[in-house]
């Protein structure tokens, strides 16, 4: 691991100016051709931690290491990233109706993001954005090029936004609750539209609070909590047998589709500790149902088994 | 479309008959005053007083009255002032309207331009000593009264350095048409022009500082940062194209006022010939016809450029176009 | 049991410019037991938002009829709804917006208790913090001190002060976290249980639904495509779009089915015959032309589809 990770996150802290931390050091990797589904419940991070990747967190002081493609981006000037940024790392936003300019073409947005990374024409530009278009699934791509963000149905809105995030062949896609916004018949198109993406060689990297999409979506799940990661693996190691008591709890906490119907929800005490008065040991360990003495010393995110990572003194050796 | 154009056409019309009904009660149907007497001036012959009631019809029903002076006005424009020995209303205003709109054009150039400079600079440098020394400088401008600006700027350029070279070129006060000499007209208009457009500079800058600051916290202005626009487009092509709604409908509405004779202190500080001293001297006067055509010339005015800045609006943003603005 | 709740033939349209007429709901009839739990279910501009706000009166139907108690309230002035609204209360998605920033919540939630000139005020404060699982403690402090799902107990509280015999809840769970999701879950669950309130569900989520609701009702377009006990119609859809719905959801046990094709048609436009007809991987001719109505299917269940799924 390492060398050879599109994205490689270790030991990322993020400070507000105030001294708050609002990242406790994450760490995990994006290889091309996987997903990434980064979990978690609001305030937990995982927004922040895309941001970074993305270089968009003014007024924040990171520390720790944002390999991408061999080279740090910690610290790197904003002229350089404005390079890799919209051409090599993309990212798709949760509500595609704010996140278009409401006062122009989506058609003319695609554009702009293609003749900022390469040097096309305007009309060499259109014809990639049609061509993106009618790839994404929008019936009558030309003339949908030509509308503006509310003339589209969500759905279709999400698409153009994906067609522009896809418009320069990025290596490492992030999608920011790309669904969360949409009905569940569309969120499986677009769901479907993600796989797709990933099986032509990108690297996805999805924010989402929803297990089932990560389920669907991705081929690696990272849990944060508080600031931290505190379980990562293979998909389907994670969510059929959680090692971590958070996820354990977050699993179950997911009402079931099928089955008899439980009388009371397994539910998690408590709420998570804003960075003020986060925990120094285990960030969890106030709510955790398993929490021991040595809990109060913070567990390192420490390898379990093949490709499984987990921190928790429950699993310590 | 044509029947939205036809629509609002209509709605103009309407809203311009609406003042006219309103103008006219104000002045000629108020109960205990006789406009005859107002019309002919004081110490008119009762001679004078059968004419005047006759051809106003004052000894008629008002809707008569009302229709009388309608077309006096817009129909054979022979609506003449008494108290200034028959002048004609409508010509005196026609004169003065290119004056008036010289000036307000200029004005509007530069608060147009400052405000600009000053809003967007402010804005990128939000909170450091540069922008709280502009929207100071801007609080200055716009709590200046423009009247003692302009009797300020006439001291130093008209009177006590007027002979140095800083002020030399400057011609003395009053109006030189464009068609006659467009040196001279550009001369004559430039300080009277930025006099009027420093308070307006200060406001539409502050508007323009806070439309921008909001609008940068847009959803569409991180995705623009995410496509790897630079800070330059970002700015200017996404933050500006966000912020523009406010700062258009407010300068339509300011430009039609001050076209519609709001300009009327620094016309006559300045002594511009144009419509906002014509309805000075009118009411110092209390001479009805005249104050009854300049206040319909600006309300048109008013309608127009309220109808323009919906027309700019729905350029700017589709949504309206189509009716269904709200997200 | 009996009928707290009815609606006849419901009809709610709005008129949009130019002569368009958007059909929020149409020809709904439904029956709301007491103490029992009633979700509707559909994606966003299907009309169950509308149908909610028009079951409490919040706004008037266009023709059709509801009742509530054996008395008929829709088409009632403000002023003659104004009894009945102590009965039926409304828990909205946006915790955020109920309560007034500057008061404390022990006020906002007295007030009604006030203006409705009941006794022992702070008392029945308390009681209802109480249900709602939270500190009395909390009566003297802010709204903005309380998280997002302490937020929701409190929006909660304040629509039982009364002491309604029906909630209708709008999305009360989708703006939660999963965590805090599954307390206020429970929390619905407890109040029927132990105040015997009936309650209508809005969500488009089948998880969260199946956890609250006796009974189900989908909604496509305005109107109901299947109704019936909530186990059973999401156990065995009937209809087609019941099946898609739960198709669609992502599910950590099995891959995604092909999804639905296209979107949400206009409700502005609706199509002809079953309005689902353009979507169904089912469809038959005769579905583009008559408009299936809804029919008994099995025990209280109703369908509303040519070919149903289950017979």
């Amino acid at each position: 691991m390492g060398a050879d990770s599109l994205l490689d996150i270790q030991n990322l802290k993020l400070d507000l100016p105030d001294g708050r931390r609002l990242l406790e050091g994450v760490s995990f990797q994006v290889q091309a051709g996987e997903a990434l589904g980064v979990v978690g419940e609001s305030g937990s991070g995982k927004s922040l931690t895309a941001m970074s990747v993305m270089g968009l967190l003014p007024g924040l002081y990171a520390s720790g290491q944002i390999v991408f493609a061999g080279q740090n981006l910690v610290g790197l000037p904003d002229k350089s990233m404005r390079k890799l940024r919209g051409a090599r790392i993309a990212m798709i936003f949760q509500d595609p109706m704010t996140a278009f300019l409401p006062v122009r073409s989506i058609g003319a947005q695609i554009d702009e993001q293609i003749r900022l990374h390469q040097p096309r024409s305007r009309r060499e530009a259109r014809a990639r954005t049609v061509q993106l278009l009618g790839r994404m699934g929008v019936p009558d791509p030309a003339m949908a090029a030509k509308r503006y963000p509310h003339q589209l149905s969500g759905g279709l809105r999400q698409r153009a936004m994906i067609a522009m995030a896809l418009s320069c062949s990025p290596d490492l896609l992030i999608a920011d609750e790309p669904t969360t916004a949409l009905d569940v018949t569309v969120q499986a198109q677009i769901l479907t539209l993600l796989r797709e993406i990933r099986d032509e060689g990108a690297g996805v990297m999805l924010i989402t609070h929803d297990m089932g999409v990560v389920a669907q979506a991705c081929t690696h799940v990272a849990v944060m909590y508080s600031g931290l990661v505190v379980e990562r693996g293979p998909v389907r190691d994670v969510l059929d047998r959680p090692l971590h008591p958070y996820t354990q709890a977050l699993l179950a906490a997911i009402p079931p589709l099928e089955g008899p119907r439980p009388e009371q929800l397994p539910t998690i005490p408590g709420q998570p500790p804003t960075p003020e008065n986060r925990p120094s040991g285990c960030v969890f360990a106030p709510r955790c149902g398993f929490v021991r003495p040595d809990c109060g010393v913070r567990p390192a995110l420490i390898e379990t088994e093949e490709g499984r990572r987990v921190a928790c003194v429950l699993y310590a050796v | 479309m044509i029947a939205a154009l036809l629509s609002r056409i209509g709605q103009m019309a309407l809203v311009i008959f609406g003042i006219s009904v309103l103008v006219f009660c104000i002045f000629f149907a108020t109960p205990g005053a006789d406009p005859t007497a107002r019309i002919a001036g004081r110490g008119a012959s009762p001679q004078v007083m059968e004419r005047v009631r006759a051809e106003y019809g004052f000894d008629r029903p008002l809707p008569v009255q009302y229709v009388r002076m309608m077309e006096k006005l817009f129909v054979s424009r022979d609506l003449t002032s008494f108290v200034n020995h028959g002048q004609k209303v409508v010509p005196e205003v026609a004169s003065a309207a290119p004056v008036t709109l010289s000036l307000v054009l200029w004005a509007a150039f530069f608060w147009v331009m400052g405000s600009l400079g000053i809003g967007i600079v402010s804005a990128v440098l939000r909170d450091s000593w540069v922008d709280r020394f502009m929207m100071v400088l801007g609080l200055i401008g716009l709590s200046m009264p423009v009247f003692w600006l302009g009797e300020v700027v006439n001291l130093f350029t008209q009177s006590r350095w007027h002979d140095t070279w800083m002020f030399r070129w400057v011609p003395p006060l009053g109006y030189v048409p464009l068609t006659e000499n467009p040196l001279g007209w550009a001369r004559s208009l430039l300080l009277p022009s930025l006099t009027l457009a420093v308070s307006f500079m200060g406001l539409y800058a502050r508007i323009l500082r806070s439309e921008l600051l909001s609008a940068m916290g847009e959803d569409s202005i991180r995705t623009a940062r995410a496509k790897g626009a630079g800070p330059v487009r970002v700015w200017l092509w996404h933050g500006l194209r966000l912020s523009w709604l406010s700062y258009v409908s407010l300068f339509g509405l300011d430009f039609a006022q001050l076209l519609g004779g709001g300009a009327l202190l620094t016309e006559v500080v300045f002594a511009l010939p144009g419509v906002g001293r014509l309805t000075y001297q009118a009411l110092a006067t209390l001479d009805l016809p005249l104050i009854m055509a300049t206040v319909m010339y600006a309300a048109i005015f008013v309608v127009i450029a309220n109808a323009l800045v919906d027309g700019i609006y729905a350029l700017l943003d589709p949504r309206i176009r189509e009716g269904q603005y709200g997200r | 049991m009996n009928v707290l709740l009815e609606a006849r033939r419901l009809e709610k349209q709005y008129k949009l410019g130019g002569g368009r007429v958007l059909h929020a709901v149409s020809d709904v009839s439904l029956q709301v037991h007491r103490g029992e739990a009633l979700a509707l279910v559909g994606e966003s501009g299907c009309g169950k938002s509308s149908l909610g706000r028009t079951l409490i009166g919040l706004t008037q139907p266009t023709s059709g009829e509801v009742l509530f108690d054996g008395h008929r309230i829709s088409g009632l002035s403000d002023h003659a709804l104004r009894p009945w609204r102590a009965r039926m209360q409304m828990v909205f998605q946006d915790s955020s917006a109920a309560f007034n920033p500057r008061r404390t919540v022990g006020e906002s939630l007295a007030e009604p208790l006030r203006i409705h000139g009941r006794k022992n005020i702070r008392a029945r404060v308390d009681d209802l913090l109480d249900q709602v699982g939270l500190a009395r403690s909390v009566a003297d402090r802010y709204p903005h001190e309380f998280s997002g799902g302490q937020r929701q107990r409190l929006n909660i509280a304040r629509a039982l002060v009364l002491g309604p015999d029906l909630l209708v809840a709008d999305e009360p769970v989708s703006a939660l976290d999963v965590s805090v999701q599954a307390q206020i879950v429970n929390l619905f669950r407890d109040l029927r249980a132990s105040l015997g309130v009936a309650c209508v569900f809005i969500s488009h989520d089948l998880s969260v639904v199946r956890q609250m609701a006796d009974r189900i009702a989908v909604m496509y377009l305005g109107s109901i495509v299947e109704e019936g006990d909530g186990l059973e119609v999401l156990d065995r859809p009937a209809h087609p779009y019941t099946k898609a719905l739960l198709d669609a959801v992502p599910r950590p046990d099995r891959p995604l089915p092909p999804p639905l094709k296209g979107d949400v048609p206009s409700p502005v436009n609706p199509p002809s015959g079953c309005r689902f007809h353009t979507r169904c991987p089912i469809a038959q001719p005769k579905c583009a032309t008559d408009r299936p109505s809804l029919q008994p299917c099995g025990v209280g269940r109703r369908v509303a589809c040519h070919y149903p799924l289950v017979a």
